[in-house]
């Protein structure tokens, strides 16, 4: 071997290390760390104007009801707050913790905070690492406690939604 | 340490301006060794006689990208901090046709230019002027030209990026087209030098 | 080194006659080890700064100064100028690429020096006259410095450092740069073979 190495020319050696250390790379990993995401702007943009990715309170609360189970309800406020009151059936991930999370990106994921923003932050997150379910509880824990939990009967009142809202307690 | 070590403010601007000094010092150098202070032998090269820009030219890139790959896979060059230009794909292309034109036209590229003015060659110095007169040009017709300058803006955008590939990836393939460039470059020399019997410079 | 030799006495024929003391000079060295440097070189440039080289922006700021001192309402309104002026709040002469390319301008001259390659003459092929020479050297140095702009950056700060760092418009730009020597080469001929 070292007598193939010594009969070749210079330009041939350097060659070869070239190859050689371009060939690590293909293995050598990614240069950013891993913290960089990749954002199609457009894509992401193009799918919020259908509204698809918004969940109501009600919705959920029918889901909730009808016992579904093909989707992770994630509840992104402080543990603190989770364990004083939270949607039923909600698991606990603070928003911090979302990129290390084990979450799938194949799953159902329907995402809940105090109000809209740090929902709508951790969807924009998940998006960009191309999960392809991920949903914003319309309104968040707020508008949940306004329609659902301590809904003011409307001038109309369903008789549905009261017969769901005694169903949940 | 943490590199670049600008960006993380171990010295401060006027500093970098000496440093600034120091590295065209030796980018002149290294310039000027490789024969790029001379527009024959820049020129040559589109004559495939003497294939040397392509040689030196991609050995740096390869060179660089190698070492800011590494460096920054072992964590010692924070990567996102190293400046990339944006890209306007379009104006970009016209751009360089217009520039490669000019550069078999004149002989030479911005930075070869000022190395032959240093050693001395006149016509490097009138190319000189041709390029202050180019850039003239160019910001009077700015206003007019200003949207075209514009368009095609893609954000910085890489090849991994843009292509979908790992970064290790486009370094492998760089590499290897780079060395495949080099093998054709020595043959093509080789077909040139038996053609015309001259013996390269 | 023959070659070399007739090179350096052509570059002398339609001169005025001036008389050169003649000492050969040194063959380059191999382009691969030349690039290595030179590579080197760039990297020095993103690991100590985090950017690469340049040399076309040194003049665009020149220039800009200078049309700015001229007639600075002019300059203000036109979005390429006042780039390249700033906001008046710094010395836009104050600049890392201007003080690179005194650098490069040193360096080589100092390389050249030390290598014997520091001469007055004109660089051209035999089948044409200086003064076509300096006509194509303008016209070639118009069209580089236009186009150069137009791409925001040249050889070094385009293709050689954006290359490296693997920019996408920096490849497209280098890819037609060659396209572009390689297609007008043909009708250049005469001034280079």
């Amino acid at each position: 071997m070292k007598k193939l190495w010594l009969s070749l020319s210079l330009n041939k050696k350097l060659a070869l290390v070239a190859v050689g250390l371009g060939a690590i790379a293909l293995f050598a990993g990614d240069p950013y760390g891993g913290t960089t995401i990749k954002v199609n702007e457009k894509a992401i943009a193009l799918s919020t104007v259908e509204n698809a990715d918004k969940v109501s309170v009600t919705e959920l609360a029918d889901w909730i009801i009808k016992g579904k189970s093909d989707f992770e309800l994630i509840d992104l406020r402080s543990e603190e707050k989770y364990n004083e009151y939270t949607i039923p059936g909600s698991q606990s991930i603070p928003l911090p913790q979302l990129s290390s999370s084990d979450l799938l990106r194949n799953q159902k994921i329907v995402l809940f905070s105090e109000d809209d923003v740090a929902a709508s932050q951790a969807w924009f997150i998940l998006k960009s690492k191309k999960y392809k379910g991920v949903y914003i509880l319309d309104g968040g824990l707020n508008t949940w406690k306004e329609k659902v939990l301590f809904p003011k009967a409307p001038a109309n009142g369903s008789k549905d939604d009261l017969a769901k809202f005694e169903k949940m307690k | 340490m943490n590199a670049p070590f600008f960006k993380f403010e171990y010295f401060n601007s006027d500093v970098s301006l000496i440093i600034a000094f120091v590295i065209g010092i030796a980018f002149g150098i290294a310039l000027e060794k490789g024969g790029f202070g001379r527009a024959t032998i820049l020129a040559s090269q589109f004559y495939f006689t003497n294939m040397r820009v392509l040689k030196v030219m991609f050995t740096a890139i390869v060179t660089a990208m190698l070492g800011l790959y590494f460096l920054s896979v072992i964590g010692f060059v924070d990567l996102s901090l190293v400046y990339l230009t944006q890209t306007n794909l379009l104006p970009m292309a016209v751009g360089g046709l217009i520039a490669g034109l000019g550069f078999i036209i004149g002989g030479y590229c911005p930075g070869t230019s000022m190395v032959a003015v240093a050693t001395g060659k006149l016509d490097a110095m009138v190319f000189v002027v041709g390029m202050i007169f180019g850039i003239l040009v160019f910001g009077e017709m700015f206003p007019g030209i200003e949207n075209f300058f514009n368009s095609g803006f893609m954000g910085t955008v890489t090849l991994p990026s843009y292509f979908n590939l790992s970064y290790g990836l486009v370094v492998f393939l760089v590499v290897l087209m780079a060395v495949g460039a080099f093998a054709a470059a020595e043959w093509g020399e080789k077909v040139m030098a038996a053609k015309t019997g001259k013996e390269k410079l | 080194m023959t070659s070399i030799t007739k090179t350096i006495i052509h570059a002398f024929e339609k001169d005025e006659g001036h008389e050169h003391i003649h000492i050969p000079a040194k063959p380059y060295s191999n382009p691969y080890l030349v690039g290595i440097g030179l590579g080197l070189v760039l990297l020095a440039a993103f690991v100590i700064m985090g950017r690469g080289l340049g040399a076309s922006g040194a003049l665009s700021t020149i220039v800009a100064t200078t049309v700015n001192t001229i007639a600075p309402e002019h300059a203000s309104g036109n979005n390429f100028y006042s780039e390249y002026v700033g906001d008046g709040t710094t010395n836009p002469l104050m600049d890392w690429l201007i003080f690179q390319t005194i650098g490069v301008l040193v360096g080589g001259f100092i390389s050249g020096t030390v290598s014997h390659r520091v001469f007055k003459g004109v660089e051209k092929g035999p089948r044409i006259s200086t003064k076509m020479r300096f006509v194509y050297a303008f016209m070639g140095g118009g069209l580089l410095g236009y186009g150069a702009k137009l791409a925001r950056g040249c050889m070094s700060g385009q293709a050689l450092s954006g290359g490296a760092v693997l920019n996408l418009g920096s490849w497209v730009f280098m890819m037609m740069v060659f396209v572009g020597g390689y297609a007008a080469a043909y009708f250049m001929r005469r001034q280079w073979t």
